[in-house]
């Protein structure tokens, strides 16, 4: 969705179009829930917290101005303060390698099996990345984030959050055996 | 938001990305009922406070009493002057700037359009009185101590307004200390810039801002403001009398 369009159906929304805000849902559900499953494991926890952070967004959306805060970090900054008051009251998070799978459902048992071990060593992989470094994949690439968004979002220099994605990016690679030269697994 | 990550001069690592992006596809993403409910629900609650807009737009609150009749006129004088509004040249009113002969009309249109004390009235109060700090500025940067006269004693007017649009409401008289407090901070920070026949002006904005602090404060916290401030005086008050513990007998 391009800025002019969000803009219009931010204002549209601002002004009681209640299709308006199903449309702005429709644009951020996917990023944000991934950006929250991420952070709380549990896919039943994180479609809640996901609901509250639009219940909270629409709350708020009076008040909402663009004045140099875009609306999708608005967005991402009340997910993230969600998440953590969740994290705060609540300790018994789930692995994610303990969820299931959702796009694999009409494949063959065979590519099944591969595909849930490839899972499973991302997942494993992902579990060795520091916590910053594991927050920058979140936001860059299952959130969506550009980097000046997700330096925005952690408080960090734009700089910093390169640096730490292309750290993470070569201690992925290393964990699951990819060679950057021809892309072949090794191990 | 971007579709296409950049890999910041990582070439080759196009099998991390799409490894990456298999793994959120497969284990990151919500299931399509849970979509479905999420979003029923989010556009129910999206139409339902919509409406509930509409109905506080449209209904006098119990709570401004005494001062319902001075809501109720100011909502029909702005019905009649919206029309007549139509029929003039309004541009030149509301692009009038303090110190114009226009600026007061255009603060009274201004304030007749504010609705009344309900949630969306504060802010609408609120957001009049940070024009008026506008306008002051804008004086003040144009040197001109006769607007900057004006943007105050329109500002002053509005503090009174919102003050009274307030009521007893907790929610609105913390969201108006808070937003006073804030121009007290602005105001004194302009008496720098401003003409030196203007800094009585901004005294007496500062003053008055701060007195409807004083009022909120007595409002919210009545026992703490009849309090006596402590004394730094020797209290020469004799100490009270013991009283008895069984009252005198007939």
């Amino acid at each position: 969705m391009d800025g002019e369009t969000l803009d219009r159906l931010v204002a549209e929304a601002q002004g009681g179009d209640p299709e308006a805000f199903g449309r702005i849902f429709d644009a951020y559900h996917a990023s944000i829930y991934r950006f929250i499953v991420s952070r709380v494991g549990r896919p039943s926890d994180a479609e809640d917290l996901t609901q509250v952070v639009f219940v909270k967004a629409l709350e708020a959306l009076p008040r909402y101005e663009a004045r140099g805060v875009p609306f999708g970090g608005w967005l991402f900054r009340l997910a993230r303060n969600t998440v953590i008051d969740h994290i705060r009251t609540r300790r018994d998070h789930v692995d994610l390698e303990a969820t299931a799978d959702r796009a694999s459902e009409d494949d063959a048992p065979e590519t099944l099996a591969i595909l849930r071990n490839d899972l499973d060593a991302m997942a494993e992989a992902l579990r060795s990345l520091t916590p910053d470094q594991h927050e920058v994949i979140v936001l860059r690439f299952f959130a969506g984030l550009s980097p000046r968004e997700a330096a925005e979002l952690m408080g960090r220099q734009e700089g910093t959050i390169r640096g730490l994605q292309f750290r993470a990016i070569a201690a992925l690679r290393q964990r699951l055996g990819i060679r950057t030269d021809d892309h072949k697994q090794t191990g | 938001m971007n579709d296409t990550i950049d890999m910041d001069g990582q070439h080759g690592n196009d099998e991390i990305e799409r490894r990456l992006r298999a793994y959120a596809d497969a284990r990151l993403s919500p299931s399509p009922a849970a979509v479905e409910r999420m979003r029923s629900e989010i556009v129910a609650r999206a139409a339902g406070a919509a409406a509930m807009r509409d109905v506080d737009r449209g209904s006098r609150p119990s709570e401004i009493g005494r001062w319902s009749w001075l809501f109720r006129s100011r909502r029909a004088a702005g019905a009649l002057l919206a029309a007549t509004m139509v029929v003039a040249s309004s541009a030149a009113v509301f692009s009038a700037t303090p110190g114009s002969p226009l600026y007061g009309t255009r603060q009274w249109i201004e304030s007749l359009m504010v609705p009344g004390s309900n949630g969306g009235g504060m802010t609408a109060q609120l957001d009049e009185l940070n024009v008026r700090l506008a306008d002051a500025r804008a004086a003040i940067a144009a040197n001109d101590a006769d607007a900057l006269a004006g943007a105050l004693t329109a500002f002053q007017n509005d503090v009174a307004v919102a003050l009274v649009g307030a009521g007893d409401d907790p929610a609105r008289l913390a969201q108006l200390e808070s937003e006073l407090a804030k121009h007290v901070a602005v105001l004194r920070s302009l008496e720098a810039g401003a003409p030196a026949a203007a800094v009585q002006a901004l005294e007496s904005a500062i003053a008055a801002s701060s007195k409807a602090i004083g009022q909120i404060e007595a409002k919210v916290h009545p026992a703490a403001a009849h309090t006596p401030p402590p004394r730094v005086t020797p209290d020469h008050t004799p100490p009270p009398r013991a009283t008895p513990s069984h009252p005198a007998q007939p």
